[in-house]
């Protein structure tokens, strides 16, 4: 389906579709070439201007991987690890083996999950040259991690996750930098078959001048369940395009997200939940807690299909904005074609609350001991149903550290 | 087909269907300069009125129809539609209703009110139009009493035209859109309420509109002022007859309230949907939009919309003075194969400012609709609170209930929320009424009025008994 | 301990207090009866220092000292509690993070060593025996999904945690049933000592049955009207505050 060229960017498209590109790209090329990238006018990026961001073109590294600080390779994960800098795999510094150490080929054809991509997943689509192409296994623990080593580097990435019929597994991307300026373009794709459950946890700390734009694709088969948790800190801009698809009966999807922002950073989620079929129970909590000049834009569609009975939906979006300066764009969606369902969202948009700060000072606690404790309740509410370990633990810590930092 | 699908299978004869023989006065379709001139000039209008047209037809024409409303309509030849219709005689407005052409009174007897008796009763002024001409109202003594001033909009530009020329297009500049452009340029009549500091409107007024010629554009404007502790309570209620092809309504209606005023604008719309399967129909695109200009002034919009093949209408509040406050209270129905783009838009400007939003949406029959509504809360609008509730109503699988709220807050100390629930009649709930002895119809009515119980209580008293008959005729078989 | 001498205060531009003179020595229990919009809960917001009620002539004397110029914590660092008459809810924050946090924000405001997590533990869980509440609450979130009991009873265990000098319940038996008013009564009664004083507002009588006030003062139109004993509240109860309204007239 082909969007209204007046609501489109094609500035930046010559520069990338003239980079040195892997075989095979050209229909995507094509592509991004005709409808280039959103421009202000495009309801799916209603609130987050891309004009300075393609202003800039960026280049991406070529041949081997560029060099990582000390710093930030104490800072990656324990455990199995396939780590990518500026979007190259890095075999010195990942850790994978076995089933877990598979990677995709720049020569296959694009996957089904992404379809006909447009703006930012098109140029994924012509630019992407590494990634991993995994069928987990059951209680597989894997981190992807992603560096970008700044000034003016493009990085772009590509993930295939599938899970087997009744497997469990958890993936955690980790997404960290330095080095100032970068975009980063991130396709993650993650198949559940039937009864499958996958705990997907994105944490996002990198470089304060960094622009991210990732986009992730889930289908859920039958009673299979994806547990979707994301933090977002730091950087200038990130967008995340999460768009679940709950293809069987009795799939279930909760999309969790925090987003944490300070200075100018802007941080916009743009939620897709599509009730396919019936009996499928969907939960979207997102929320926010912004100082300074920082803004969270929050767009959570809701898609009932005719037919799909039975659609237990629920979503929230709640944002504490801390100064003056602070914005908050919220847009929860409903798009309902069946009727036996039952489908909830609330917003709030709001500052903390009075009631509360007295109670907690009548309790001893200084103002801003107090205001510390409310934020970090706000931001954690969302994190709760993580499962115990390093999802649990890291993210929480990243929590944690911001609020400290602020 | 489920129990209460068919209940709204056979929608009742569209009970206000008739043609009124009046003689009129008609152009040929076409748009264009000249067309306003003719508009302007058959209405006398002073030369800053009519270059006030022109320039918001210059406007016109640069603009392109919005295709972004969640709603599919077969594009509209403006050429084709005539823009001025009067009843034939109507050189010499009547001065009391014995002056009124019996084949008006015998309209206003079919369409079931009878002037005289419902309209001394109920205190109500009347002021109607008829195909773009204004019919003297009955009350207008009572009202000049009070220092209220209420009269077509016409003949507000003769009498007032100070006020007029100070307040048109203060709230709703006709360049804001694609309809409001039009409006402004070949607009017809409407109404022009005046109220002075202080004075408390005496009794409610209304106006009924009726589209009569086929492919005569209804182009109403109108105009409410009232000054600083000035109230008000207008009430809109409109029908019309069943014709074939559509007919186009792009009304703006513009309110200033002043320091401490208080208007309320109620609507009842009531206009042919389209037969079954979608033909025919009213397209219903209106600019209604209130500026809260004075510090505690206050606004509310309550509506109950039942009719048109294609609505596009957004009342809005522009929160502008401190303490201010905006409300919108709406059921909207859509039944067989209307379709309905509607909300509101409330933006907080000064500081405290409040607005609540409730919205009950019924969709039934392969009906579509679709809330879109706007919070704003600026900068400088600290303390700002507001409370946004849209609730979905959902009868039988083949229709459509769709949310798409906007919340813009760009300070820190706001207090915004909304919530939103989608819920349908089910077989359960019926069984259950009906073994406690209710008809099937009499349950789907009691489920109905409860769901839209918070708007109701809104409503003046008068409207609120029609609002509820004309959603339960509105949703004759449409369960089952 | 507590004296308010001739305290005036007010909400924005509308005077609530209008006068009121109190004494509570420690070791008493006084409870505070009135009808609703006597100003009896703006009392309690004005002694915990709310900042949405400014006091504008008078004093508040705690232990001797004017706690005017005192913030909101510094006076529960001195040793005032005040049991909420509607516990807030904190989604996301554990009971036991924030009562650990309070606890030691208190101590270490009086020169106290702060408890380490054991030791709250082993406090908590004894204290928590004092109001029958059950050790699952204190990993849930602050008062989020508890019964009205178990929000009252919470606001007592936190008072034994805390160990303040003064007490101050504001409608502690609002919405509670005979059984929770007991309990939360039994724990008040615990906490009861010579060093530390109670001050009890009620709307109803039945709860003064179990926690029983050396004085009862009755509070109309911003101000104490009446004061007596605890069988003064009962007489209230019988008779209804119009016929202290009325005595007053007849005094007057």
């Amino acid at each position: 389906m082909a969007p209204s060229l007046r609501h489109r960017d094609h500035t930046g498209v010559d520069h990338y579709v003239g980079l040195p590109r892997p075989a095979g790209r050209e229909a995507a090329a094509e592509r991004l070439q005709s409808f280039g990238f959103p421009g202000r006018r495009d309801e799916d990026w209603f609130y987050t201007p891309t004009k300075r961001l393609l202003e800039a073109r960026f280049t991406p590294v070529v041949g081997s991987p560029a060099a990582v600080s000390a710093e930030l390779r104490s800072e990656l994960p324990e455990g199995a690890r396939a780590v990518f800098v500026d979007g190259l795999f890095d075999a010195e510094l990942s850790t994978v083996v076995g089933h877990l150490a598979g990677r995709l080929d720049p020569a296959a054809p694009p996957a089904a999950l992404l379809g006909d991509p447009l703006g930012f997943d098109a140029l994924n689509a012509v630019l992407w040259r590494d990634g991993v192409e995994l069928t987990l296994a059951e209680a597989d623990l894997l981190h992807l991690v992603h560096i970008s080593t700044g000034t003016q580097r493009l990085g772009v990435v590509r993930h295939r996750i599938v899970l087997p019929e009744g497997a469990t597994a958890t993936v955690m991307e980790h997404h960290l930098g330095e080095g100032g300026a970068s975009l980063v373009a991130s396709v993650t794709e993650l198949d559940l078959a039937a009864r499958a459950t996958l705990h997907h946890v994105l944490l996002q700390q990198a470089d304060a001048a960094s622009h991210h734009v990732h986009t992730v694709r889930v289908r859920v088969g039958a009673g299979a369940a994806y547990h979707g948790s994301s933090v977002q800190a730091q950087a200038l801009l990130a967008r995340l395009s999460w768009h679940v698809e709950l293809a069987g009966e009795g799939a279930f999807t909760r999309l969790a997200g925090v987003a944490l922002g300070v200075g100018r950073s802007h941080v916009d989620h743009h939620l897709l939940v599509d009730h396919a079929v019936p009996g499928c129970t969907s939960r979207q909590d997102v929320r926010a807690v912004l100082d300074g000049h920082a803004r969270s834009v929050f767009t959570g569609k809701v898609v009932v299909r005719e037919g799909a009975q039975q659609t237990d939906s629920e979503q929230a979006n709640h944002s504490l904005l801390l100064s003056d300066d602070a914005v908050a764009n919220t847009r929860p969606q409903l798009e309902i074609y069946a009727d036996d369902v039952t489908c909830a969202h609330g917003a709030t948009v709001g500052s903390i609350d009075d009631d509360s700060l007295f109670y907690l000072r009548q309790r001893g606690l200084s103002p801003a001991a107090a205001r510390g404790l409310l934020m970090e309740g706000f931001a954690r509410a969302v994190l709760a149903e993580l499962p115990e370990g390093p999802a649990h633990d890291l993210s929480h810590a990243l929590v944690s550290r911001w609020l400290a930092a602020r | 087909m489920d129990e209460a699908q068919k209940i709204v299978a056979e929608r009742g004869e569209y009970k206000y269907g008739f043609v009124s023989d009046i003689q009129s006065d008609t152009l040929p379709p076409g748009l264009d300069e000249s067309v306003v001139r003719f508009i302007s000039g058959k209405k006398n209008e002073p030369e800053w009125l009519l270059q006030w047209r022109l320039k918001a037809f210059a406007a016109w024409q640069k603009m392109e129809e919005p295709d972004w409303p969640h709603v599919d309509y077969p594009p509209l030849d403006y050429q084709a539609i005539s823009y001025w219709s009067a009843p034939k005689r109507d050189e010499d407005k009547p001065q009391s209703l014995d002056e009124v052409d019996p084949e008006i009174l015998a309209t206003f007897e079919k369409l079931g009110i009878p002037m005289e008796e419902r309209a001394a009763l109920a205190g109500v002024a009347v002021d109607v139009v008829l195909d773009s001409v204004s019919v003297r109202t009955t009350f207008k003594d009572k009202l000049k009493e009070a220092g209220v001033i209420f009269m077509s909009f016409g003949e507000a530009v003769h009498e007032h035209p100070e006020l007029v020329k100070k307040y048109l297009g203060s709230v709703v500049p006709p360049g804001d859109n694609y309809f409001t452009a039009l409006n402004s340029a070949v607009f017809s009549d409407g109404s022009f309420v005046f109220v002075p500091a202080g004075v408390r409107c005496p009794m409610e007024l209304s106006t009924y509109f009726r589209i009569n010629e086929a492919n005569t554009g209804q182009f109403e404007r109108t105009l409410i002022i009232c000054e600083e502790r000035a109230q008000v309570s207008y009430l809109e209620g409109c029908t019309a007859p069943i014709r074939k092809e559509s007919q186009l309504h792009a009304a703006v209606v513009e309110l200033v309230a002043l320091e401490d005023a208080y208007i309320k604008y109620s609507t009842v719309q009531n206009w042919y949907p389209g037969d079954k399967d979608g033909n025919g129909g009213i397209y219903n695109f209106v600019t209604k939009r209130g500026k809260c200009a004075g510090a505690r002034s206050r606004i509310s919009w309550t509506q109950v919309e039942t009719g048109s093949a294609v609505t596009w209408k957004y009342p809005s509040c522009i929160l502008q003075g401190d303490d201010s406050v905006g409300e919108f209270y709406s059921v909207a129905l859509t039944n067989n194969r209307q379709q309905a783009d509607t909300g509101t838009k409330m933006i907080h400007i000064g500081r405290n400012t409040t607005s609540t939003i409730i919205s009950k949406g019924i969709s039934a029959g392969h009906g579509q609709q679709s809330y879109r509504g706007l919070v704003q809360v600026n900068k400088g609008a600290k303390g700002a609170r507001n409370y946004t509730q849209c609730d979905s109503l959902l009868i039988g699988d083949q229709c459509g209930a769709h949310t798409f709220p906007y919340v813009d807050v760009r300070n820190g100390q706001a207090t915004v929320e909304h919530e939103a629930s989608t819920s349908r009649i089910g077989e359960d709930q019926l069984f259950y009424l009906r073994q406690r002895g209710l008809s099937e119809e009499d349950a789907v009515s009691m489920i109905v009025n409860g769901f839209c119980k918070d708007v109701f209580k809104e409503l003046p008293m008068e409207f609120a008994v029609e609002a509820r008959k004309l959603l339960e005729v509105s949703l004759e078989g449409a369960v089952g | 301990m507590l004296e308010l001498i001739d305290l005036h205060a007010r909400v924005g531009d509308t005077p609530i207090l209008k006068g009121v003179n109190l004494t509570i020595p420690a070791g008493e229990v006084h409870a505070i009866m009135g009808p609703n919009a006597s100003g009896k809960s703006t009392l309690s917001k004005v002694i915990t220092g709310h900042p949405d009620y400014e006091v504008t002539s008078g004093d508040i004397r705690f232990e001797g000292e004017s706690i005017l110029e005192l913030e909101v914590e510094e006076r529960a660092h001195r040793g005032i509690f005040m049991s909420f008459q509607h516990p807030v809810e904190i989604p996301g924050v554990a009971t036991s993070v924030f009562l650990k946090e309070s606890v030691n924000a208190v101590r270490e405001a009086n020169g106290e060593e702060a408890l380490d997590a054991a030791g709250f533990l082993r406090a908590a869980r004894k204290k928590m025996k004092l109001v029958e509440l059950d050790k699952s609450l204190l990993h849930r979130s602050l008062n989020e999904g508890f019964s009205g009991g178990e929000k009252k009873r919470n606001e007592v265990f936190q008072m034994a945690m805390l160990e303040p000098k003064f007490m101050l319940l504001d409608e502690p038996d609002s919405g509670l049933d005979v059984d929770a008013l007991r309990i939360v009564a039994s724990g008040v009664n615990a906490l009861r000592r010579d060093d530390r004083a109670v001050l009890v507002i009620t709307h109803y009588q039945r709860l003064l049955d179990y926690l029983v006030p050396d004085k009862t003062h009755v509070f109309v139109d911003g101000r104490i009207v009446k004061t007596g004993d605890a069988e003064l509240a009962k007489e209230v109860e019988a008779r209804g505050y119009q016929w202290v309204r009325d005595e007053l007239k007849a005094s007057a």
